[in-house]
């Protein structure tokens, strides 16, 4: 990928690979592996979003807790702000989690219930030594920037909020801490659309004031290329496309993030869908089809498509794509990553 | 199609008058939907279009008689072929069910029985309700898996529900929705929990099979995309209760009601990127305390007096298009 405005890369991900064992039988061998992430690798330049689409099973949310070293990779490196995530000592983590904080998708089962709101964000703050008044206070504060007013919601418990409300606490948490880089899983997937919009706005303003880097997850193809700068299109735990998200709206080059911005409705009742763009679902990653990946389900596979996977090439300024169509049309000139 | 306020014709398929549910809990009466009226003819299809709480499943379950008599307050009339469904007892709406009308489920894994095979549960279905030989019954059973495009039908009808994907388990709940040849198929956000590419061949699916066997349809959603790709009709639904009746193009080009209209530009649409989203203030209110006015008045840009101190009845605003809101009048 291609550096932004010249500043070095805030998160590096190269090769990063997670397969999850299927164990069973009364020896608990392991029969399968779930293949959830496989040889990813991309950049994020500070204050950047992006935007990572894919149906499910395609990976997105292991990404997100390999990022964040939640769970360990089986291979590859992830590198914040120069740093190696993998080889940080524990004194060492507990710093740079500061620096990257994750917003789940459901925001009532992310929250302690035991907490109430003020105290569930200033929790980090405590643990990571700030004295308990100062910490109520800066919870209190962030509380009443995400639009909940502390001193009629402070002292409230989740279950007494509302999905759209709980969201907000979750985004709070996420903040106080003042980290460089938050990693949004689905945060706006659970939420009706007349809130979505609310939280999308608040995490714009957000994202603006306090110069944050987001790695924006999603399955909405319109709320990715909403919030996107570039976008990272994933399918079966391998990158198929990347590119900005006006280059990929514009002219999408992978058959599958095409057949993905095809599917999307078009609220418009005189711009009915054809025909649907794909047939069938999206195969399990247990036992990933040979070669490339999609080649099941795409409407232009060949037969070399089968035998090694294509890998991701140029096919433009900061879009790359891997499929065997674009080949001819790959700049040679630009680098891979 | 849709007769909004002017009563219901006689020879509508449905027709849902005055419909209220309420459940009693230990916080109060929550009132689900209040005062729902609508009719739908043979071979169309509506959208019950609205957000969490706004009452489209509750309407829809009521309308197959779905709801337990425990704790559950039931007013109104649902006449389908002109027969009270509330008033038959449980024999007579079995009968019903199947037959007239037939439901299709969001999430499949939990409509269809986990220890039996597709095969068994549609067999199960027809043995049942059209009293087929077993025989008979497997081969329409196979016949069914065809119909909704299933790829390879024998080995779905000899799959338990887990072994197959999300989609496939989809065409198989609608392949038994369709066993005995329903008129109306009431479908509760049936792609909803489906990724988007699955979700346009389910659609596309129901909308070729609405066509061809002349199914009425009701269809419950939450994403007006996908009313878009499906609808003859909408009705928008907030707060229990029916805010906009219209043709679908009317609703998506005029939208009368301020909620259909702040839904609209809520929601994230292709193209929109660098413009600010224009979201609905605020939250639904609480269905145990309804306000006395409008029930959007409180989140409505254009709300005056008369919105917050009386209910506003229907008005209309084009042929079959009417809207609950005092600005229309």
């Amino acid at each position: 990928m291609s550096p932004g405005n010249g500043a070095p890369p805030l998160l590096e991900v190269r090769g990063l690979r997670k397969h999850f064992p299927l164990r069973g039988g009364v020896f608990q061998r392991t029969h399968a592996w779930v293949r959830a992430v496989d040889g990813v690798s991309f950049d994020v330049y500070p204050t950047e979003t992006l935007g990572i689409v894919g149906e499910s099973g395609c990976g997105k949310s292991t990404l997100a807790r390999l990022i964040l070293r939640l769970i360990e990779p089986d291979a590859g490196t992830v590198r914040f702000g120069g740093e190696d995530v993998r080889a940080a000592t524990p004194p060492r983590m507990k710093r740079l989690r500061r620096d990257m904080q994750l917003v789940f998708q459901d925001p009532y089962a992310s929250l302690n219930p035991r907490l109430t709101i003020e105290d569930a964000v200033a929790f980090s703050l405590i643990v990571h030594g700030t004295p308990r008044a100062e910490a109520r206070d800066r919870a209190r504060a962030l509380l009443g920037r995400v639009g909940l007013d502390p001193r009629l919601y402070g002292r409230r418990y989740a279950h007494e909020l509302s999905g759209g409300q709980r969201q907000r606490v979750n985004i709070a948490r996420a903040l106080v801490l003042d980290p460089k880089l938050l990693v949004l899983d689905e945060p706006v997937s659970a939420l009706d659309k007349s809130v979505q919009a609310q939280v999308l706005n608040l995490l714009q303003d957000l994202k603006a004031e306090r110069a944050l880097t987001y790695v924006f997850i999603s399955h909405d193809l319109n709320v990715i290329e909403y919030v996107s700068g570039r976008v990272l299109v994933m399918y079966l735990g391998e990158v198929v496309e990347t590119g900005t998200a006006d280059a990929l709206a514009q002219s999408p080059k992978h058959p599958y993030t095409q057949a993905l911005f095809a599917s999307a409705p078009s609220l418009d009742p005189d711009h009915r869908m054809e025909r649907p763009p794909l047939a069938g679902d999206p195969p399990n990653p247990i036992d990933p089809p040979s070669g490339c990946r999609f080649r099941t389900r795409c409407a232009f596979a060949m037969p070399r498509c089968a035998q090694a996977p294509p890998t991701l090439l140029a096919v433009g300024a900061r879009h790359e794509v891997a499929c065997y169509l674009y080949e001819a049309e790959a700049t040679v000139a630009a680098p891979a990553c | 199609m849709i007769a909004a306020t002017q009563g219901h014709r006689l020879m509508a398929l449905l027709s849902v008058r005055d419909l209220s549910v309420a459940f009693e809990t230990r916080d109060g009466l929550v009132r689900a939907v209040n005062d729902v009226t609508f009719s739908l003819d043979a071979g169309k299809v509506l959208a019950l279009l609205g957000e969490s709480g706004s009452g489209k499943s509750v309407t829809l379950r009521a309308i197959l008689g779905l709801h337990p008599a425990v704790r559950t307050r039931v007013s109104g009339e649902v006449l389908l072929k002109g027969r009270d469904v509330n008033r038959l007892d449980e024999a007579a709406r079995e009968r019903l069910r199947g037959g007239v009308v037939s439901m299709v489920f969001q999430e499949p894994m939990t409509a269809l029985d986990p220890v039996y095979t597709i095969g068994e549960q549609i067999v199960e279905t027809l043995v049942q309700h059209r009293g087929l030989d077993r025989r008979g019954a497997s081969r329409r059973a196979r016949e069914l898996l065809d119909l909704v495009q299933v790829p390879s039908p024998e080995r779905c009808l000899a799959s338990y529900p887990h072994e197959i994907s999300g989609g496939m388990r989809q065409r198989a709940m609608i392949a038994i929705a369709l066993a005995c040849d329903p008129e109306l198929l009431l479908a509760d956000e049936p792609t909803t929990a489906l990724d988007v590419t699955v979700q346009a061949q389910i659609l596309w699916l129901l909308r070729d099979l609405q066509q061809r066997l002349g199914l009425a349809v009701i269809f419950v959603t939450h994403d007006l995309g996908v009313a878009a790709e499906i609808a003859d009709a909408a009705a928008v639904m907030y707060a229990g209760r029916i805010v906009e009746q219209a043709p679908i193009r009317d609703l998506f080009r005029r939208p009368a009601h301020p909620y259909t209209e702040g839904l609209m530009q809520a929601t994230v649409r292709r193209g929109q990127k660098g413009r600010a989203l224009v979201p609905i203030p605020g939250a639904p209110p609480n269905l145990i305390a309804l306000p006395a006015g409008c029930a959007f008045a409180p989140r409505c840009p254009r709300a005056y007096d008369a919105c917050l101190a009386t209910l506003p009845s229907f008005h209309p605003v084009a042929a079959g298009h009417a809207a609950r809101c005092h600005l229309v009048a």
